[in-house]
């Protein structure tokens, strides 16, 4: 097996989101708990006890960020499972077969596509009430439309190619061809969409919170963090800075990795070889 | 090189633009002031339709009734010049003021004493209810000369002057068509447009009876973005803003801002669902009540301010508030844990806090009391919810444990905060049931006298403490931040805004 080959920008991207999971693992080893209140701290700016500074209820800005990330992280990986599994079945289904299934599917995706995915969740969130399992449920269904979108395009292109020919020639059955012949030909699309989509959630979670309809208090989430910072901007800007400079550099790795020279050539390489 | 010739022109053009302004300020200030409003006037402008709290805080000032409350709770004449009040409180005779006019200069006639009376009792024949179920009581009104009317009751009110102290009991005249949208009123100030999320502008009405406005324009922008009202504060596009959070308050430069502190006059509460198991025990609401630490929250929510209430009564109550009541639960974790002890959980339960996520001050709290209330045993979930969903399922569904509001009044009566407690009150959205306190409100109610009705009011109040009917906190502080080149705001007992008393420094 050989080595996938990293351009710098993955490298740097790899590295700043090693950095940020080391963050995130490292508020386990963080003394203050997320919400413990302090009337002596209000608004306390950075410290050596409390580096990030303190909130407006005297709790650690520190370990709120690191919670707070750490929530955000996982809502939006597992929304993206959700989001890519359905959307990767349903576009595949569509641009594969085409026909009667490509137009029922299609048209049902246009209209989900149509309703902005912010709102389908604050739908979503609305019928099934608010917590992290909701709006991870929510996001991942409103990732599905535009998913499923490039998953069909792909799927389309390919299915005209000489090797699916030669394996429906073979007999070989549909799902395999799907999914063990087709989809890593589709890498390159499948990967910037999983990362767009990441990068997605991440503010759209943030977006649900601000809206006091994400993570419920006192757990935090980046998004919480910062529409309870926004408030005290002038006063206390630390509040809002920290977890800001967290999101920025979380949003900029993933950026790094998904973007630039991309994993085709690394694997395109590995399949010549 | 011309460009750079025309760059200067034009930043030395606009210099001198800035610093002419600079030089009238203060006959501007005079003229006119903009005030920040949170949300947009989407009312009727009829004052008897008029729903949101918001639009009849500032239409205060354009509408008037037969009384109107003065700043220190008490009702004094507005278009009416006097009352008299029969023997056997059953009759109310009005004399209309001399000379009054309506903002259209027509003067307000006996006819539209009697016209607008009847609107708003109800009994206009347009098939509307009356705006407040107390005027339902009002049996006749009878017209007995060209300057005085008589308004005639079912049964005794004490309370039945402060009813007609407030914007919803307002003097409108017969001859408007279309009272939906044009405004016609008695007050200080004149409705003038509205352009919709933008503004609501008001103008000073010359041939006011009494002492009108000082300043003479007054615009009402709509800031529906709390974040940036600071800004515009700090920017000069705003003069005044009422109802400041904390947050927004701090970051105002003190120098160039006074603001003032009053209280938002209402009840704010861990309102208990009497129907939720636990809640049914009085052992465990009163050691809820000892378990909570008032001055605490007061700390964390408005950096120390606010006041104790301890019942459903708010101190600028006046004579029906007891500062005693405040004293009665003083935190005591022993105390609290002995009386969980003696309850029939004694472990502890699990209970939700549902609370409207717009209200910062109430999510705030409900933070402060998980924390409190964790510590003998209470694990309290917070569960945030937009206004309408808790208004659909906390007030009217009635589908919650616990909740942290805040209660208003209506008016000045005691009425208006206490009836909500009765065991068939349609509004008694804790389910509150106790035979002692329906015997004290009906007494109450039914009293003839004033001094009788606030003996029995006020037992009603007690007994919301005694059976520790709910958590109850503060009446939340209010902040007004006003311009330093303007002076004067004053905060009233009931959800006003008076611009009269607002004017220039000079």
């Amino acid at each position: 097996m050989k080595k996938i080959k990293l351009n710098n920008q993955k490298k740097v991207g790899i590295i700043i989101i090693i950095f940020m999971i080391a963050f995130v693992l490292l508020g386990f080893l963080n003394p203050h708990p997320f919400d413990l209140m302090n009337k002596d701290l209000k608004l306390a700016g950075p410290s050596f006890s409390h580096l990030f500074g303190c909130d407006e209820f005297g709790r650690d800005i520190l370990k709120r960020t690191q919670t707070g990330m750490g929530i955000s992280v996982a809502i939006s990986v597992f929304s993206v499972l959700i989001g890519t599994f359905f959307g990767t079945v349903i576009g595949a289904l569509c641009g594969y077969f085409g026909g009667i299934v490509d137009e029922v599917l299609s048209s049902i995706i246009d209209v989900l596509f149509a309703v902005p995915s912010l709102l389908l969740a604050l739908v979503f969130v609305s019928l099934f009430g608010s917590g992290y399992l909701q709006v991870t449920l929510a996001l991942g269904i409103a990732i599905v439309p535009s998913f499923a979108k490039m998953m069909r395009s792909e799927f389309k292109k390919q299915r005209e190619l000489e090797y699916v020919k030669m394996a429906k020639l073979l007999k070989i059955p549909t799902a395999r061809i799907l999914f063990v012949h087709i989809l890593p030909n589709v890498t390159e699309t499948f990967l910037n969409c999983v990362f767009i989509a990441f990068n997605n959630c991440i503010l759209a979670e943030a977006g649900l919170s601000f809206l006091g309809i994400g993570v419920q208090p006192p757990l935090a989430s980046i998004g919480t963090l910062l529409s309870d910072g926004g408030g005290y901007i002038r006063k206390a800007p630390f509040m809002v800075f920290f977890p800001a400079l967290t999101l920025i550099l979380l949003l900029f790795g993933i950026g790094l990795l998904s973007s630039g020279e991309s994993f085709h050539h690394a694997y395109s390489k590995r399949f010549k070889d | 090189m011309k460009k750079i010739k025309t760059l200067v022109l034009f930043c030395l053009l606009t210099l001198t633009t800035v610093l002419c302004a600079c030089t009238d300020d203060k006959a501007k200030a005079s003229e006119s002031i903009t005030i920040g409003i949170a949300q947009d006037i989407d009312d009727s402008l009829d004052p008897h339709k008029m729903v949101a709290a918001g639009t009849k805080e500032i239409f205060f000032n354009v509408f008037e009734g037969l009384v109107k409350p003065d700043s220190d709770g008490n009702i004094v004449p507005a278009v009416a010049e006097s009352v008299e009040v029969s023997e056997d409180k059953l009759s109310y005779t009005f004399k209309l003021r001399k000379g009054i006019k309506f903002h259209d200069g027509k003067a307000v006639t006996i006819e539209d004493l009697e016209y607008s009376i009847n609107k708003f009792a109800g009994r206009d024949g347009s098939g509307n209810a009356a705006v407040s179920s107390a005027f339902s009581n009002i049996s006749e009104v009878n017209i007995l000369s060209d300057d005085s009317i008589e308004i005639k009751l079912a049964s005794p009110d004490p309370a039945f002057l402060s009813y007609l102290a407030s914007v919803e009991a307002a003097i409108i005249p017969k001859g408007n068509a279309t009272p939906d949208t044009v405004a016609i009123g008695t007050g200080p100030y004149k409705y003038v447009s509205r352009s919709p999320l933008q503004n609501v502008v008001f103008e000073r009405f010359d041939s006011y009876w009494g002492e009108g406005g000082n300043v003479k324009n007054v615009t009402f922008k709509i800031c529906t973005n709390a974040d940036t009202i600071a800004m515009e504060l700090e920017g000069g596009t705003i003069d005044m803003c009422i109802h400041l959070t904390k947050g927004q308050k701090m970051q105002l430069d003190p120098q160039k801002f006074n603001v003032y502190e009053g209280t938002m006059n209402l009840v704010q509460a861990l309102y208990l669902n009497h129907e939720f198991e636990p809640f049914n025990d009085v052992n465990v609401r009163k050691a809820m009540n000892y378990a909570v630490d008032v001055n605490e929250i007061m700390d964390y929510v408005s950096d120390g301010s606010g006041s104790k209430v301890g019942t459903s009564i708010y101190p600028n109550f006046g004579k029906y508030f007891d500062k005693d009541l405040t004293e009665v639960y003083n935190p005591n974790l022993d105390t609290a844990k002995e009386l969980m002890a003696k309850s029939a959980y004694p472990n502890g339960f699990d209970m939700t806090i549902t609370v409207p996520s717009n209200y910062d001050q109430h999510v705030d709290t409900a933070l402060v009391l998980k924390s409190q209330l964790s510590q003998i045993g209470i694990n309290a979930e917070i569960k945030e919810v937009d206004w309408e969903t808790w208004l659909n399922d906390v007030y009217f569904g009635r589908k919650y444990d616990a909740t942290v509001i805040g209660v208003d009044a209506a008016n000045l009566s005691a009425n208006a905060l206490l009836s909500r407690f009765t065991s068939d009150a349609s509004d008694n959205f804790t389910n509150y049931s106790n035979a002692a306190y329906d015997e004290a409100f009906k007494n109450a109610v039914s009293s003839a006298d004033d001094e009788t009705a606030t003996k029995y009011y006020k037992e009603c109040a007690e007994i919301l403490n005694s059976d520790a009917a709910n958590v109850y906190i503060q009446d939340l502080p209010d902040f007004v931040a006003l311009n330093k080149k303007y002076e004067g705001y004053t905060f009233y007992p009931l959800y006003v805004l008076d611009l009269t008393k607002i004017k220039a420094v000079q």
